[in-house]
C-alpha cells in the first residue's frame, strides 16, 4: 500500500478532514491511504499522484487542472461507474478506482501512438478521414469503437435507484458563496421562502478555500444565515438548467428537483480560465485556484518547487498560501508590470527576499514529459506579444496559472439575459437579465468578498421587492456598492494565447488545440457556432467551462473581430452533466388494473398490455376458451369497456349529432349499437348506448377510446352541443363481464332470483336493472362473440364477488374464463370489426362494409358531408371477409394482397387486418381490404402474400358463423 | 359463494402486507397491520399510509350546485378549491358548478339523498353520482407526508399555498387525481383520490418512494382513532 502520504501538510483552518479516520482504497490496483473527508484526488496527491487520465484523442497523461469538478482531467472509473470526476468523489472504504481511456495501463498507453500520428488527426478528422475505401468502413467502426468513449459501463449493473421532488420557493439563490448567503438572507429577511442551492458540499464558495485572511469572513455570513428560518439550504446540488417561468432543475445524488421560483438570484460565481501555452496540459500545470483548494481544504500541497504565473491579484495569494505551506517558490511571474498590481501580498512576497519575481513576464513552455520538469518564461511587450528570443527555464514541478474567470453565466444565458463583452474587465458580463432573474457576485463581476456580501445583499432586496415583499434599495445605496465594485482591479487580461512550437490545448475534453482552431476557421467554419460542432470544442464533459472564453478570443483575433461580434454558443441545459438516471427519475409507468386482475393472475393468466390497461390475453389455450363460449359458457372481464353516463332532456339530440345512426326514437330499456365518426367521417369509436330512464343514457365505447370519446363529447357540449346535457365517466365505476354461449342464460337464472330473464321477458338488445349474487348491476344483453350473452355491469367494488360467483355457478355449466384472443377468433367468425385493427385513421363506415348503419336522410351529424359524397362516389377500397383456400394457410396480420400487374410485376392492392384460424369453422378467416370491384364479389379470389409465399384466399360476403344471428336471439 | 362484501382497488395489496381485516358498511377493510401505538407513532411523527377507498365519494354537478349544498349542509364554500366541513361530510368545490363531496363508509347513500331531496323540483339540470366504487383513495398522514408528495407530484404543498381542506386536481406520478388536505387534528394529512383502476399503481408507487422515509401502512382502526381525536379537537 502506497501510505506515504508525502504532500499533506500540518492542518490549516479551513481543512475538511477527520484525521482521526484513516480509510484505504485502490487506485488501478494499487492501495492507497486517506482521511474521511478526503476526495479521490485529494488523497492520491497527497500520495504523490500526479497522473489521473489520459486524455481523449491523444492520450496525454493529464492531471489535476482545476479541483473544482469542471475539467476532465481528473475522471475515474468507480466501481462500474464511469466518468467520476475524483476531485468532486469522496473516497470511501474499500473503493476501486481506476483510470480511463488509457491501454494498456495509465503509465504506459500505447494509445498514445496516436498523438504521433497526429497529421492523421486534424479538427474534423471524422469528416475527412476513414471515409475511403468504403469497404474498409466495418473494420475503421470496430476499431473507432473500441477506442473511442471514456469509460466502461456494465450491463450486469444493477438498477440505481433515482428519483424526482418538486419544490417551490419565492425566490431560489443560486451559488452559496458570499453573495449567494447574503442575498439569501436579504432575501428571507424581507420575508420571502428561500431556497439556497449549493454545488458543493458546503456554503462558503471561494471563500472555503481561500488564505485565512479571506476565508475569516465566511463564519460570519454562515451564523447569520442559520438565524434565517425560512432559508432552505441544499448543498451538493447543482442547478442544470432555467426554463420557461422560473422553472428550474437541479441535481442532488440520485435525485432531481423540479424547482418553480418567483424570482431567482445567480450567484453561481466564475470559473478560473488558463492560459494557452506549450504543454499546458502537462501534469503538474494547475489553476491557482486548484492549488489553494488542495492545499487549505486537503493540507496537500500540489508541489515542491512551484512558479506561479499570473496576470491578477491571486496569483500572489497563491504564491503566499504556498510559501506558508513550505513550498519552495522557485519564481512569481506576473504579465503586468508592478504598478497594475494591487495585491496586498507583493510586499510579504518581496520581504522574503528568496522569490524571484518577473514582472511583465509570462510563461511560454512547459517542460517535462509526464510531469513538469520546469517552466519557459519570457518578457511581455507592452503590445502583448512575447519576446521568445529572451526566454528562460525555471526548474520547478509545478505550475500555478491564475490567469482570470469566466463568469458562470450559463443560467443567466438560459434565463434569456443579454450579456456582452465589457473591455474593463476583459469578460462577458451581464448587460440586461430577464424580469426576476438577477446576477450577483463573481458572476456579476464583482470579486472583492466585501463588495460580493454587500451586492448580494442588495441583490437580495431586489428580488425581494420584485415580489412586493419591500421597496426597492435606495439609489444611493445601489450607487455606493456600484462605485465601490467599479473600483476594484480587473481580474482578466487579454493574454490568451502565448505562441509556441508544441501543442497547445484549448478544450482540454476533446484535444483541441489553438491550431485545430485556426485550421477549422481557415476552412470556413468561421462562426462561433459552426465552430463548436466542426471542432468539438465545448462539447466534452466540461461543458465549455475552461475553453469557451479562450475560444471566444482565438476565434475573434482570427476572425479579425471584435469579441462582441464574435458572440458565444448558446448555453443549453444541462449547465452540469447529469446521469440519465436522475433524468428518467423513478420509473413511473401507469397501468391500469380491472378488479378482477389478481383473479387472473390466480389462474396463470398470460396479460398482455392494452392502452394502459392489462387484461388477459388467455388462460393456457385459447381453442379451448373458444370451444367453451360455443358449446357451453364462457366469461370474459370487459371492464375495461368505456362507460359513460348522460343525463338531461338533450341526449338524444346530442347522440343524433355524435353518431351515424339513429338515437331519438330508442325506447327506453332497449339497447343499440352505434358508430361514432369523426367531422371527416372517419370512424373514431363504436360502442352501445342503452336508454335507462327517460333522461338518463348509459353509453359504452372500446377500451381503448373511453378517455378520447369522453373528451370528444365534452368538447362538443361545451361547443354549443351541451344544452341540458350532463356527462360523467363511469368507466371505473363499473366492473362488467360478458357471459357467453347457449348456457349463459341458464347460469345467470340461478344468480338473479326471480327475475325473469328469459328471451321473452328480457330480448336481445335489451338493458334492465337486476341483482346478480346480490349486488345491483345492469344487465345488458348484448355480445361479441355471436352467442347468447349478458354484459353484466356491477359497481366495482363488488365485481370480484359477482364474478366469482358466476364462475362458481357456472361449474356445472362447464364454464370457462376466456381472454382477449378467443374474444377476437370469436368476433372475427361473426366478421365484426374491431375499430383501430380493422381501421385506421382514414376509414370512413361505408368504406368498412357498414353502410347500413349510416343515415344519410337524418339532420346533421359529425361525419354527414364527407359520408354523403362517399356515398355518392363509392370508394376504391372496401373492407371484406375471407376465407382461405388452404384452411391451414393463416396469413399473418397486416400482410400484403397482390397481384399481378400488365408488366408481370406484383403489385400491392390490399392487406389483410384480421387473421385466425376459425377451430368452430377449422378454417382460416380473416377481415382485409380489398379493391371494391374484388370486395364486391362473394367469393372472388385474391392472392395474399404472406411468410414469403403466395396463398389463395377467396371473398366471403357475411359472418362467418351464425350469419342470420339466430344464436343471438335465441 | 363469499358473503357479498365490497373490496377496495389495492385490497390485494394491504393483504400481501399482512394485514387484519373487518367488514364495515359493507367493505372488507384493512384494519391494522401493527400495533396501534406504533401505526401512530410512525402517522404523529414520519409518514403513513392509509387505504380510504371506502369512503363515499360524490361528485355534484349543475348550475345550482351551490344552492342545493347550502340548502343541505347549511354551509357553502365559495372559492375553487377550497373546502368546509358539514358534520362528517368533506365538502370540496372543484368549479363553479361542480362539488366533491367526502363522507365516511356508507355515508354516502344518506348524503346522496339529502342531495337529491333537495334538488328535485329545480328547474336547471343537477347530476349527482356515486362514484365510491370507480375511485381509489389513499392518505397519506404525517409531518413527511410533504416530503413524499413532493416526490410524485408538481404541487406547492406549503401551508401558504396549501391550505387545510383544500382540494386540487393535479397529475401525482403521471395519473389524474383530485389532492386533498384534510388534516387529522394538528396532524398534516392529504389524500390522492383518482381512478380505481390505477391504484394498485399508485400505491406500489407510493411505497416505493416512500422507502426512504419509512412509510407505514396503517389500518382503519388507527384511522378512527385518529378520525375521533381529531373531531374531539374540533
Amino acid at each position: 500500500m502506497s501510505n506515504t502520504i508525502q504532500a499533506r501538510k500540518a492542518p490549516g483552518p479551513s481543512e475538511v478532514l477527520d484525521r482521526d479516520n484513516n480509510l484505504t482504497f485502490t487506485f488501478n490496483g494499487k492501495r492507497y491511504a486517506a482521511f474521511s473527508g478526503d476526495t479521490i484526488a485529494s488523497a492520491l496527491a497527497a500520495s504523490g499522484v500526479t497522473v489521473f487520465s489520459r486524455s481523449f484523442k491523444y492520450h496525454r497523461p493529464r492531471g489535476l487542472l482545476c479541483c473544482a469538478g469542471h475539467c476532465p482531467n481528473c475522471l475515474v472509473q468507480v466501481g462500474d461507474e464511469p466518468n467520476v470526476r475524483a476531485c468532486q468523489r469522496a473516497v470511501q472504504q474499500g473503493m476501486s478506482v481506476s483510470a480511463q481511456n488509457a491501454w494498456p495501463s495509465l503509465d504506459r498507453d500505447l494509445l498514445s501512438a496516436t498523438a504521433i500520428a497526429d497529421r492523421l488527426l486534424p479538427v474534423g478528422f471524422y469528416y475527412k478521414t476513414f471515409i475511403r475505401p468504403q469497404a474498409l468502413w466495418p473494420v475503421y467502426e470496430h476499431v473507432l469503437r473500441h477506442i473511442a468513449g471514456l469509460g466502461k459501463i456494465s450491463s450486469e449493473t444493477e438498477q440505481a435507484e433515482f428519483d424526482k421532488q418538486y419544490l417551490h420557493a419565492d425566490i431560489v439563490v443560486i451559488g452559496g458563496g458570499p453573495a449567494g448567503i447574503s442575498a439569501a438572507r436579504a432575501a428571507s429577511e424581507q420575508g420571502a421562502q428561500v431556497l439556497l442551492f449549493e454545488e458543493n458540499p458546503a456554503l462558503g464558495g471561494h471563500l472555503l478555500f481561500a488564505s485565512p485572511e479571506r476565508a475569516n469572513a465566511l463564519p460570519p455570513l454562515l451564523d447569520k444565515l442559520q438565524r434565517c428560518e425560512n432559508i432552505t439550504t441544499f448543498t451538493d446540488t447543482t442547478v442544470l438548467g432555467w426554463y420557461e417561468e422560473h422553472w428550474l432543475s437541479a441535481v442532488r445524488g440520485s435525485r432531481l428537483f423540479k424547482i418553480r421560483a418567483k424570482a431567482i438570484v445567480v450567484a453561481t460565481g466564475a470559473y478560473e480560465t488558463p492560459l494557452v501555452f506549450d504543454n499546458n496540459d502537462l501534469p503538474g500545470v494547475m489553476l491557482g485556484s486548484a492549488v489553494q483548494r488542495l492545499l487549505n481544504l486537503y493540507s496537500v500541497v500540489a508541489g515542491q518547487r512551484s512558479v506561479i504565473i499570473t496576470t491578477n491579484d491571486e496569483g500572489w495569494e497563491v504564491a503566499a498560501d504556498l510559501h506558508a505551506a513550505g513550498v519552495n517558490l522557485a519564481a512569481v511571474v506576473d504579465a503586468r508590470g508592478p504598478d497594475d498590481c494591487a495585491s496586498v501580498y507583493v510586499d510579504y512576497i518581496e520581504g522574503l527576499g528568496e522569490v524571484p519575481i518577473f514582472w511583465s513576464h509570462t510563461i511560454v513552455s512547459a517542460q517535462g514529459s509526464k510531469s513538469v520538469k520546469g517552466a519557459v518564461i519570457a518578457p511581455v511587450a507592452d503590445t502583448g506579444s512575447v519576446n521568445i528570443s529572451h526566454a528562460q527555464t525555471i526548474s520547478c514541478d509545478l505550475i500555478s496559472m491564475s490567469m482570470g474567470w469566466t463568469p458562470a453565466s450559463g443560467l443567466l444565458y438560459q434565463a434569456g439575459g443579454q450579456l456582452s463583452y465589457d473591455k474593463e474587465q476583459a469578460a462577458i458580463m451581464p448587460v440586461k437579465l430577464s424580469s426576476g432573474v438577477y446576477g450577483t457576485g463573481r458572476v456579476n463581476g464583482t470579486y472583492e468578498v466585501a463588495n460580493q456580501i454587500s451586492e448580494g445583499r442588495l441583490t437580495g432586496l431586489r428580488a425581494a421587492s420584485f415580489l412586493g415583499l419591500c421597496d426597492s434599495p435606495s439609489s444611493d445605496e445601489q450607487s455606493t456598492i456600484a462605485a465601490c465594485i467599479n473600483s476594484e482591479s480587473s481580474r482578466n487580461s487579454d493574454l490568451v494565447l502565448v505562441p509556441g512550437k508544441k501543442k497547445r490545448f484549448v478544450c482540454y475534453c476533446e484535444d483541441v488545440t489553438d491550431v485545430d482552431i485556426e485550421t477549422a476557421i481557415a476552412e470556413g467554419y468561421s462562426s462561433i457556432e459552426l465552430l463548436k460542432r466542426y471542432s468539438t470544442i465545448s462539447m466534452g464533459p466540461c461543458q465549455g467551462k475552461m475553453c469557451s472564453m479562450n475560444t471566444i478570443h482565438l476565434c475573434a483575433r482570427a476572425n479579425e473581430a471584435t469579441i462582441d461580434d464574435t458572440g458565444t454558443t448558446t448555453a443549453r441545459p444541462p449547465a452540469s452533466p447529469v446521469s440519465l438516471g436522475a433524468l428518467a427519475g423513478q420509473n413511473m409507468e401507469p397501468v391500469q388494473v380491472t378488479p378482477i386482475h389478481e383473479w387472473h393472475l390466480g389462474r396463470d393468466a398470460k396479460m398482455m398490455v392494452s392502452g394502459l390497461w392489462l387484461r388477459p390475453e388467455h388462460y393456457g389455450d385459447p381453442t379451448t376458451e373458444i370451444r367453451a363460449v360455443r358449446e357451453h359458457v364462457g366469461l370474459i372481464d370487459v371492464s375495461t369497456l368505456g362507460k359513460l353516463q348522460l343525463t338531461g332532456t338533450g341526449v338524444p339530440d346530442l347522440l343524433e349529432r355524435l353518431y351515424v345512426n339513429r338515437w331519438r326514437k330508442l325506447h327506453l330499456g332497449r339497447v343499440r349499437y352505434g358508430v361514432m365518426c369523426n367531422d371527416e367521417g372517419v370512424v373514431m369509436d363504436d360502442g352501445v348506448c342503452a336508454r335507462m330512464d327517460t333522461e338518463e343514457w348509459y353509453m359504452t365505447t372500446t377500451s381503448g377510446g373511453a378517455s378520447a370519446v369522453f373528451d370528444w363529447i365534452q368538447w362538443w357540449t361545451q361547443s354549443g352541443w351541451g344544452d341540458d346535457v350532463h356527462i360523467v365517466n363511469r368507466t371505473e365505476d363499473f366492473a362488467a363481464f360478458n357471459l357467453a354461449g347457449p348456457q349463459s342464460r341458464a347460469l345467470l337464472q340461478e344468480l338473479v332470483n326471480s327475475t325473469d330473464i328469459s328471451n321473452e321477458a328480457f330480448p336481445y338488445m335489451h338493458v334492465r336493472p337486476v341483482e346478480v349474487a346480490g349486488a345491483s348491476c345492469y344487465l345488458l344483453r348484448i355480445g361479441f362473440t355471436g352467442e347468447l350473452s349478458y354484459e353484466i355491469h356491477v359497481p366495482s367494488g363488488y365485481g370480484l364477488h359477482v364474478w366469482q360467483a358466476l364462475m362458481q355457478a357456472g361449474q356445472r355449466f362447464g364454464i370457462m374464463p376466456f381472454g382477449m384472443e378467443a374474444q377476437r377468433v370469436l368476433r372475427l367468425e361473426k366478421a365484426h370489426i374491431i375499430v383501430g385493427q380493422d381501421t385506421d385513421a382514414l376509414t370512413d363506415p361505408i368504406a368498412a362494409d357498414m353502410s347500413w348503419i349510416v343515415k344519410l336522410d337524418k339532420a346533421d351529424f359529425l361525419g354527414k358531408r364527407p359520408l354523403a359524397r362517399i356515398a355518392d362516389e363509392g370508394t376504391s377500397q372496401r373492407l371484406a371477409g375471407f376465407k382461405m383456400v388452404n384452411s391451414n394457410a393463416i396469413p399473418d396480420e397486416g400482410t400484403q394482397i397482390v397481384q399481378s400487374g400488365d408488366d408481370g410485376k406484383i403489385e400491392i392492392i390490399g392487406w389483410v387486418t384480421s387473421s385466425r384460424f376459425s377451430p368452430t369453422l377449422c378454417e382460416g378467416i380473416g377481415l382485409c381490404w380489398l379493391p371494391t370491384e374484388i370486395a364486391a364479389q362473394n367469393k372472388a379470389r385474391f392472392t395474399i402474400r404472406t411468410k414469403g409465399r403466395l396463398e389463395e384466399a377467396y371473398v366471403h360476403h357475411g359472418a362467418f358463423y351464425d350469419p342470420h344471428g339466430e344464436r343471438l336471439r335465441m | 359463494m363469499d358473503n357479498l362484501t365490497k373490496l377496495t382497488p389495492v385490497y390485494a395489496r394491504v393483504r400481501q402486507l399482512g394485514a387484519e381485516f373487518r367488514v364495515h358498511e359493507g367493505w372488507n377493510l384493512a384494519d391494522s397491520f401493527d400495533s396501534p401505538e406504533k401505526e401512530i407513532t410512525a402517522a404523529c411523527q414520519g409518514v403513513a399510509i392509509a387505504d380510504e377507498s371506502a369512503r363515499g365519494k360524490l361528485t355534484m354537478e349543475g348550475s345550482t350546485a351551490d344552492e342545493i349544498v347550502q340548502k343541505t349542509f347549511g354551509t357553502l364554500t365559495r372559492e375553487i378549491g377550497s373546502g368546509t366541513l358539514a358534520h362528517d361530510v368533506q365538502l370540496y368545490r372543484l368549479r363553479p358548478d361542480k362539488y366533491y363531496l367526502d363522507t365516511p363508509p356508507g355515508g354516502e347513500v344518506k348524503t346522496m339523498q339529502s342531495l337529491t331531496e333537495t334538488a328535485r323540483g329545480g328547474s336547471d339540470l343537477v347530476t349527482i353520482t356515486d362514484m365510491t366504487h370507480g375511485c381509489t383513495a389513499l392518505r397519506l398522514i404525517g409531518p413527511e407526508s410533504v416530503e413524499l408528495l413532493s416526490q410524485l407530484c408538481g404541487l406547492d404543498f406549503q401551508a401558504a399555498s396549501f391550505h387545510n381542506l383544500t382540494a386540487k386536481q393535479s397529475s401525482v406520478a403521471k395519473t389524474t387525481q383530485i389532492v386533498i388536505r384534510h388534516d387529522l387534528g394538528e396532524i398534516l394529512s392529504f389524500s390522492l383520490v383518482g381512478g380505481r383502476s390505477l391504484g394498485p399503481y399508485l400505491w406500489d408507487i407510493i411505497t416505493e418512494a416512500g422507502r426512504k422515509s419509512n412509510l407505514v401502512p396503517i389500518g382503519q382502526a388507527t384511522l378512527d382513532n385518529l378520525y375521533s381525536k381529531s373531531a374531539r379537537k374540533n
